[in-house]
């Protein structure tokens, strides 16, 4: 009988000498007291080593799975050519299954079987000879860590704390760099105070420096491939009559060597940047995508890690970065504040000062989400943050829009907030009504009446349509129009003449019809909204 | 016609009582209309007043019952309520903090509060506490002769005057072989107990103080609850210690 | 005066402590070898009591018992500034506990420590305290009794936990790792320590803390399935199981079967709830106890976790005892 150990350094086939013995299975435990003795029962026949942790992991999966490996393969098949008639003790009935249909090997499982195993493995280090023990708790360990990883799924670019120095880094050099462009723009002011009005950019300005020098060179010096040539004439100009004083060759050496720093540490930091939104996306993309990589990571770097911001509930989500400003509030029991880091996030950026609050909420909750299933999930997509994001744009339009939901479609509605002012309406006598027959609703022919009454240039009725585009010029033809009721005609073509005359009348007008057609594109986009919204519904 | 009435008054002169003459000066200021008003409205109050109870005890039923026969006592003269006043269901402390904070703050402060809690607990771990549970500790031996015989420090090897400090027993060995380090002098421990006595104590003072915030923001809760419309049924009064109980009806919200 | 101990009722007669000994707001004090007072009872009729660092017993110590209260006052003390010098910082008195390895720190924090494997490093936000001896630091880390089950069960006085420094341990029921890192402390460089645990969530802590110490084996499986890592593990000397599941005395039975050798050790902390929540602690209980018998499993103590934990025993036994003697 042959029996087949798994151990973490190797496969070990022993040869069982005595088979009598394994009838008693109460006292076999006797025979593996000693060594010697134990090595009576049993004998090492062949060792299968594990090169090394991959194809120790290899093996342990499969084993764990119930399968054979490429390693337990080759040796079984090491003795199925010398023995092939010795039975197999296996200490997992599923395994021996495998290997009797695979190889076509009898398999063994029985108590007794568990039993000899047990006795193997307290006698294993001296049993398995040609293996210290330190190596063989090194390769358990070793294993038992991989084989873990490979459980959980740990993968190495999934290491938030880099991302959390990343940021940290990326915040520390903003500083710095702000200093010793500070320092910098003082120290050659000295010299060359103007060149710092004109060129701004301060990376610009650090590369102009660093190629001048002394402002005497700047008319030699072509300063084309860093600056714009009015730029360029302008510092050439400025630097003939510039106030500054003149420094020695041993400060230019100075600023110039700051100006490498500068540029040095910009560069590092473009490269950082990269680096961060690159891990970003690799940790947590649904999040990235919700708010952007810098804000994302800030968030991450608040709470600790990314598992940490998981717990934290979304209204906690919205706030984080404010606590002092939320502490304070809830001490002197006024509003909490509406917004922490979730404030840098572009959507929030995006919407008017009424909605911020609004969006921050809808956007702490939707990233909350984000967050746990980057954190938490299998699948690392960014579909779900992407969808996300669209809702919430969405929304942030709807919002934008005065935030009405027109449920009957006119703009009804929307005219009633609108400013009062007086205008005289010229009653129809409305034919509809005359007819029992159901054609068309009310509201709509109200709008086909109107449509018509467009043609003719200037109605009050039209006007309803657009609110507060240009009060100005409304008010104007307003008045015109209520004069040109009680007033002859007259009046009204000496208006039109002028208007024929006045050349900045007439883009006004164009701007009035362009308003129009993009309020009716508006209106067909909402239908379709509404339409996928239904649709929604139904999923 | 009424604009034209308006612009005739502001012309007149604006009408005055008459004021106290000066030969009649010694009897004080002269009573003015809405003065008499005030007067005689308290008078006749007052005498409807006596009319009705007049009217009241004269319609009076002797036979009648009334709760507060039974319920109140003479005392000097004056009806007292027998009944001792009922246990108080909120605290003047509590009350202080129910009106002037807000749950959200009383809530907040409790969690820090616990915070503190858990980590003083994680170094405080009431070694030689008196009051503490006892627990129950069972040896299981082979024979009955072995428990007549069973001798507890005997068992557990170590010195008996060890045995009721359970917190550290330590064998026979341990105590020959090994030492205490650190602070021994007697002065140091001394004082090292004072400030350990002292660290128990602010434990004590937290766990006190987070219990009372817990039910004060359990209180503020109710309340708050308490108006929404829904039908509910009072399970349990509201004691110093704890807040009502309420069952609501279960209703779906929307 | 002559020192000896006091057992913990006569305390009005300790004058030494009158100090501090009017209670401590709920817990009280009860004294106790920790304190100066009962000390020096270590030495009567045994010849045995802590050595001191310093080569000097504690006799001298014991003289100081009667000391009148006065002497706390500001004045007393100033006087006193000279004779202190040694030690004058040193901030707890560290005492080593019955078992190997654990420890009792006393300063202003009162709490069962084990020795810190990996210096500066808090596991799960735990308290550290450093006790400088000399030339050496050594580091101690404060063990929750209210987190973990053993350290409840070495607080309520245990007599074996059969885990010491040079032990292979199989942990079930791993969590976090938490409790695992103070074993991991115990057993020290020359033990190991398997820590099995099922759910993964807990798991990536667990592996978090076994990357800082090498005697951890973290086995991310199913405690039921033994089989499944028969790869990893050899035998053990204790079990150790926490794993809180109705059918927990099996799950130990059957990894005591592959792994722990005979006459190893188990300790099982039995959370009454998980296994029956409608039957009395004290029944369900006895309930295990009976299945471990029945699974070659002998219990020898049984100890429950008042007050740290409600309804909560811990049971140390041995596994597959060794056949007695016939005298």
């Amino acid at each position: 009988m042959l029996v087949l150990f798994e151990t973490a350094a190797g496969y070990a086939i022993f040869k069982v000498l005595d088979e009598s013995k394994l009838q008693q299975v109460d006292s076999l435990y006797k025979e593996f007291e000693t060594p010697e003795k134990a090595n009576k029962i049993v004998k090492l026949k062949h060792f299968e080593k594990f090169q090394d942790t991959t194809e120790a992991l290899a093996a342990a999966t499969a084993l764990v799975e119930g399968k054979i490996g490429k390693s337990l393969k080759k040796a079984l098949k090491k003795i199925v050519a010398k023995e092939a008639h010795e039975q197999l003790a296996i200490s997992d009935a599923k395994l021996g299954g495998v290997i009797k249909e695979k190889l076509d090997l009898s398999c063994v499982h029985s108590p007794a079987v568990a039993e000899l195993m047990r006795c193997i493995r307290s006698q294993m280090e001296n049993l398995i000879t040609g293996l210290p023990p330190r190596e063989i708790s090194a390769m358990s360990l070793g294993l038992a860590h991989s084989l873990s990883r490979y459980k959980l799924k740990f993968s190495p670019d999934k290491v938030d704390t880099m991302i959390v120095q990343a940021i940290s880094l990326l915040d520390d050099l903003d500083k710095e760099l702000n200093n010793y462009i500070m320092r910098c723009r003082e120290w050659y002011g000295w010299h060359f105070p103007e060149l710092g009005k004109v060129v701004t950019d301060n990376l610009a300005y650090c590369k102009t420096v660093r190629k001048i020098g002394d402002r005497t060179n700047v008319s030699s010096s072509d300063l084309s491939d860093l600056l714009p040539e009015e730029i360029e004439a302008e510092v050439k100009l400025a630097a003939e009559i510039s106030m500054g004083t003149e420094v020695s060759e041993q400060d230019i050496g100075n600023i110039r060597h700051l100006c490498d720093q500068v540029i040095e540490i910009t560069d590092y930091r473009a490269q950082l940047y990269d680096y961060l939104k690159n891990r970003m996306m690799a940790i947590a993309p649904n999040l990235t995508v919700m708010v952007g990589e810098l804000v994302g990571a800030r968030l991450i770097s608040h709470a600790g890690s990314l598992l940490n911001l998981a717990k934290h509930p979304a209204s906690t989500v919205q706030i984080l970065g404010a606590e002092k400003a939320l502490f304070r509030a809830l001490k002197t029991r006024k509003d909490t504040p509406k917004y922490g880091l979730i404030y840098h996030a572009s959507l929030v950026g995006q919407t008017t000062a009424k909605n911020k609050g609004k969006i921050s909420r809808m956007l702490a909750a939707k990233a909350s989400l984000a967050i746990r299933y980057d954190a938490l999930g299998e699948d690392t997509n960014a579909e779900m943050g992407a969808e996300n994001r669209a809702k919430l744009e969405a929304r942030l339009r709807q919002l934008e829009e005065k935030g009405i939901r027109r449920i009957s479609g006119t703009g009804k509605a929307m005219a009633k907030s609108d400013k009062y002012q007086h205008k005289s309406e010229v009653r129809m006598y409305d034919p509809s009504g005359d007819s029992t027959i159901p054609s068309t609703s009310k509201k709509r022919k109200f709008e086909e009446v109107e449509e018509e009454e467009e043609e003719e240039p200037v109605t009050p009725v039209v006007k309803m349509k657009k609110p507060k585009k240009e009060p100005v010029t409304e008010e104007e033809e307003a008045e015109t129009s209520a004069a040109a009721e009680e007033t002859p005609k007259k009046k009204k073509k000496k208006k039109k003449d002028k208007k024929a005359d006045d050349e900045t009348e007439e883009p006004k007008e164009e701007e009035e019809e362009l308003a129009v057609t993009e309020s009716s594109e508006k209106k067909k986009k909402k239908k379709k909204k509404k339409v996928k919204e239904e649709e929604e519904d139904d999923d | 016609m009424s604009s034209f009435r308006k612009a005739l008054k502001s012309k007149q002169r604006n009408h005055h009582e008459r004021s106290q003459p000066g030969f009649r000066k010694h009897l004080g200021l002269l009573e003015k209309k809405k003065d008499y008003k005030l007067r005689a409205d308290d008078y006749h109050k007052k005498q409807n007043t006596l009319a009705a109870l007049r009217k009241k005890a004269l319609e009076k039923n002797p036979d009648e019952f009334y709760f507060n026969m039974i319920n109140s006592q003479l005392q000097d003269g004056v009806h007292v309520a027998k009944k001792a006043k009922e246990e108080v269901e909120v605290t003047e402390e509590q009350k202080k903090v129910m009106r002037t904070q807000d749950i959200k703050y009383v809530e907040m402060k409790r969690v820090a509060e616990a915070k503190k809690i858990e980590r003083l607990k994680g170094e405080l771990h009431l070694l030689d506490a008196d009051s503490k549970q006892k627990n129950k500790h069972t040896f299981y031996v082979d024979s009955k002769k072995e428990v007549e015989s069973f001798d507890l420090a005997n068992h557990l090897n170590t010195a008996p005057e060890l045995v009721d400090r359970v917190y550290n027993r330590p064998t026979l060995k341990t105590l020959e072989t090994k030492t205490i380090q650190g602070a021994v002098e007697p002065r140091s421990a001394k004082k090292l107990a004072r400030q350990r006595k002292h660290q128990y104590k602010i434990l004590s003072q937290r766990i006190d103080r987070e219990k009372n915030m817990f039910v004060i923001s359990q209180k503020i809760q109710t309340r708050k609850d308490l108006q929404d419309k829904t039908k509910k049924v009072k399970v349990k009064k509201e004691t110093a210690s704890a807040a009502a109980i309420y069952k609501f009806e279960a209703k779906r919200k929307r | 005066m002559k020192p000896g101990f006091s057992p913990r009722g006569d305390r009005g007669g300790r004058g030494g402590r009158g100090g501090f000994g009017g209670g401590r707001g709920g817990f009280g004090d009860r004294g106790g070898f920790g304190d100066r007072g009962g000390r020096g009872g270590f030495r009567g009729g045994r010849g045995g009591g802590f050595r001191s660092p310093d080569g000097g017993g504690f006799r001298g110590r014991g003289g100081g018992r009667g000391t009148p209260r006065g002497r706390g006052g500001r004045g007393g003390r100033g006087g006193a500034g000279g004779r202190g010098g040694f030690g004058a910082g040193r901030k707890v008195l560290v005492e080593p506990h019955r078992h190997e390895g654990v420890f009792i720190c006393r300063g202003k924090e009162d709490a069962l420590v084990t020795k810190n494997m990996v210096v500066g490093d808090s596991v799960y936000g735990e308290k550290r305290i450093s006790v400088e001896e000399g030339e050496t630091k050594i580091e101690y880390r404060a063990w929750n009794p209210f987190r973990s089950k053993l350290a409840a069960a070495i607080l309520g006085g245990v007599d074996q936990i059969h885990i010491k420094p040079g032990a292979k341990v199989m942990y079930l029921g791993a969590a976090s790792g938490t409790t695992v890192s103070h074993v991991s402390d115990i057993v020290g460089p020359d033990g190991l320590v398997y820590a099995v645990e099922f759910s993964h969530r807990s798991g990536r802590d667990l592996l978090n803390v076994a990357k800082k110490r090498t005697n951890i084996i973290p086995i991310i499986e199913d405690a039921r399935h033994p089989h499944k890592y028969r790869m990893l593990v050899g035998m053990v000397d204790v079990i150790f199981a926490d794993v809180a599941q109705p059918d927990q005395t099996r799950i130990v039975a059957l990894n005591a079967h592959n792994f722990l050798k005979n006459g190893g050790h188990f300790v099982i902390s039995i959370k009454a709830n998980c296994i029956d929540s409608t039957a009395a602690p004290e029944a369900v209980f006895a309930a295990e106890v009976k299945k471990m018998s029945a699974e070659n499993m002998k219990p020898q103590e049984q100890l429950t976790l008042e007050p740290y934990e409600r309804d909560h025993a811990v049971v140390v036994g041995i596994y597959r005892p060794p056949p007695k003697q016939k005298k």
